[in-house]
């Protein structure tokens, strides 16, 4: 019973690991060309729109 | 008289899974250190601690409640009511304050006291019971090697997923506003009247279980003093809840907001509906900006999940150096299956429509200071008492009616 569970474990972890990379590879944000990084607004403020004070289990 | 400090791993320890998993889990931090930020890798790890914490206690919510309820034992129960006495008085405090970490102020657990809490708080705890475990309980039981408890986890995903597909309407039925008892009070107030509910709680399984068997039952496992007992465990429910309330305290200021775990779960189920060819984004609730946002980018840039997946990896690893993975997991037969089933579904469904779960809105939600948080606690011990009565059905340990 127990090497099944590890089996199933196992396979579990591979599954979501790739699921994950698949996943980041699809959404991860495009390069921003240097150029336009240097005209764009800080990341600072950017994150400051309308997620603050946001918190997941929170009223929407 | 001297305490001995020991670091030699008990016999048991399985010596394969403890380096397999500590790799991994030192490989994923490192790849969503890169990835994302070295912040979210801090919050892999973050969960990587409150699972092994979970892990080593075992500490659920769950068999507390059946205990107290079936058995008149009330020791978890009054370990969960500390470990949400300590986050509350480090969480009034300072969500009161103006500190703003990260540039943003922190953000409690807050969230509106009307029909979808109450009906999705005692749809979770009748699930909870159904499922055998609660949400936070599902991942540290999952990371310990139970099969049974991945099939609660893959039904906990659908139940969400359908869950934010019925949300908006649920947010249209009779609600009150979010109430923060901070605001209306004032923080002190606020913190005395929570800390004074807990202790009311606590007292009252104080006097059930006196009533029930004329004292008190003897702590089973001392508070761990060594070392060794710290990395293989067994931990005491008090220490678990006083680590807990701290580790969510550090959640609190490094994500901005409390320990969460069933958002995750939602947004699991859409990405993998959106990949399936499901026209999610197209939702009312996934076309919210936040959740939008979300749905669309890396889910390592979410913490919720990276947080969940250090849970997962953090039990396993636990479970590694106790020498306790997949230790006592049964064959799996039909009517537990059934009831994993039914028990992932009522969870995930009721956990987004209720604002969270035992974690969330019971745990964030009561130390936050929010009126939430009582209402869940209260509709989803209702629940968990008639899923109490459903378990003989399923073959399960539970209540034999008479």
């Amino acid at each position: 019973m127990k090497s099944r569970n590890t089996l199933l474990f196992g396979s579990a972890l591979l599954a979501a690991t790739v699921a994950v990379i698949a996943d980041h590879q699809a959404n991860a944000p495009a390069e921003i060309p240097e150029a336009a990084r240097a005209s764009a607004p800080s990341s600072e403020s950017a994150s400051q729109d309308d997620d603050e004070g946001y918190a997941p289990c929170g009223a929407i | 008289m001297s305490t001995r400090i020991s670091t030699s791993p008990p016999a048991a320890a399985d010596h394969y899974l403890v380096t397999f998993v500590g790799g991994f889990i030192l490989l994923a931090a490192l790849g969503i250190g890169l990835a994302i930020d070295a912040r979210q890798a801090f919050l892999f790890l973050l969960g990587g601690a409150f699972g092994l914490t979970l892990f080593h206690a075992s500490f659920g919510f769950t068999g507390g409640w059946r205990r107290f309820v079936q058995e008149r034992r009330g020791r978890s129960l009054r370990a969960q009511m500390l470990m949400v006495a300590a986050a509350a008085l480090l969480f009034i405090p300072l969500l009161a304050s103006d500190i703003s970490p990260w540039g943003r102020p922190l953000a409690g657990a807050f969230a509106p006291v009307g029909t979808s809490v109450v009906v999705g708080a005692f749809l979770f705890g009748l699930g909870m019971q159904l499922g055998g475990g609660c949400a936070s309980g599902t991942l540290f039981t999952v990371g310990g090697g139970q099969a049974r408890m991945l099939v609660v986890l893959a039904f906990f995903i659908l139940g969400s997923l359908v869950g934010t597909a019925h949300l908006p309407w649920w947010l249209t039925q009779p609600s009150l506003s979010s109430i923060n008892l901070s605001k209306s009070f004032g923080w002190v107030p606020a913190l005395a009247l929570t800390l004074g509910g807990l202790g009311l709680v606590a007292l009252l399984s104080i006097w059930v279980e006196k009533r029930a068997h004329g004292m008190l039952e003897a702590r089973s496992t001392p508070f761990p003093l060594t070392l060794r007992a710290w990395l293989f465990g067994p931990w005491s429910l008090t220490a678990a809840a006083l680590i807990l309330a701290g580790l969510n305290a550090v959640t609190l200021f490094s994500a901005g907001h409390p320990w969460s775990v069933t958002y995750a779960f939602g947004l699991w189920g859409a990405k993998i509906a959106q990949a399936a060819g499901v026209a999610v984004g197209e939702w009312t609730f996934w076309s919210w900006p936040m959740q939008e946002r979300a749905l669309n980018a890396s889910v390592l840039a979410d913490v919720t999940s990276v947080m969940n997946f250090g849970v997962i990896l953090g039990a396993a690893l636990a479970a590694g150096l106790a020498g306790k993975f997949a230790q006592g997991s049964a064959k799996l037969t039909l009517a537990p299956v059934v009831a994993a089933i039914l028990g992932g579904l009522l969870m995930g469904y009721g956990a987004r429509l209720s604002f969270g779960c035992n974690i969330g809105a019971l745990f964030g939600g009561i130390a936050s200071g929010s009126v939430h948080g009582w209402v869940w606690f209260a509709l989803a011990f209702l629940g968990s008492i008639v899923g109490m009565r459903l378990r003989p059905f399923f073959g399960l340990d539970g209540h034999k009616p008479t």
